[in-house]
């Protein structure tokens, strides 16, 4: 999975340099990282349907996702709305996923994004098995990415 | 000149709004294919449209069929924008009657690009 992993954080790298003009860190994903969801979280997640299946998510910080919709929106941070940051991390879902996708077999297809909120919850795909787990640094927070491959 | 931009995000059509409106364009916003083709019903034909594929309603590929298919609004250039990046979407695509295909995340400079090929923008 190192060559999957790889080009994830290539993808997301260049998503988040292009769009936010930010530059974002591959961190260990230690404790830390976990443990920055139990704070409040924005997830963004998009499905992949056809010769691969399963979901790629985003989670990071409420605080975080509004800086993201703030600079989206072109608006302060403290004018960012939870609709904003989920207007924003569910694109940044899409882009992730639709890139993901890419580097994986085709034809297949990539479903709208759904973004949900809250404070020390799970997401769990059933028959899915955890593909990757990679945790980011940007602005000074925690991001973590997760791949998630449907069994057949 | 007019664009419309059609994306489900209100985050991308910020964007792309911010980055037409800075070159001249008078811009249009719709969050599907089906918001899109009423407001065109109502306003005319405009230049260019900058495409989103997945969206609710009526996506961005069924929007360009719909597009070709109706002659009131012939001569509009159809410009993809989208995540979507598998070569068969954008061969569907462009073999549907799209102009350009972007993929995301895009840059103002390809928005940019993409427009003189297309032979507009430039004000």
């Amino acid at each position: 999975m190192q060559l999957y992993e790889d080009d994830i954080c290539q993808v997301t790298r260049t998503i988040w340099s292009t769009m936010l003009g930010w530059e974002i860190r591959r961190t260990p994903l230690d404790e830390a990282a976990i443990a920055s969801l139990k704070e409040r979280t924005l997830s963004g997640c998009v499905q992949i349907t056809g010769a691969w299946e399963g979901d790629v998510a985003l989670h990071c910080s409420d605080s975080l996702a509004r800086k993201i919709a703030a600079l989206t929106f072109g608006i302060e941070t403290d004018e960012a709305t939870l609709a904003h940051a989920r207007d924003a991390l569910g694109e940044m879902a899409n882009m992730t996923g639709g890139n993901v996708k890419s580097l994986l077999p085709a034809p297949s297809s990539l479903s709208l994004p759904a973004v949900v909120e809250g404070t020390d919850y799970s997401m769990r795909i059933p028959v899915g098995r955890l593909l990757a787990q990679i945790a980011f640094e940007c602005q000074g927070e925690r991001v973590l990415l997760r791949l998630v491959e449907r069994d057949s | 000149m007019r664009a419309i931009v059609i994306d489900d995000s209100e985050a991308i059509r910020r964007i792309l709004r911010n980055m037409m409106t800075a070159i001249g364009f008078e811009v249009i916003e719709a969050k599907n294919g089906r918001d899109a083709l009423d407001r065109l019903a109502t306003i005319g034909c405009v230049d260019v449209a900058l495409v989103d594929w997945n969206m609710p309603d009526l996506n961005g590929y069924e929007f360009v069929v719909a597009v070709r298919a109706d002659p009131t609004l012939n001569g509009m250039r159809l410009m993809m924008v989208t995540s979507e990046t598998e070569l068969q979407s954008v061969a569907a695509a462009l073999n549907a009657g799209a102009d350009e295909y972007v993929m995301k995340p895009f840059t103002k400079d390809v928005i940019l690009e993409k427009l003189a090929l297309l032979g507009i923008g430039q004000s």
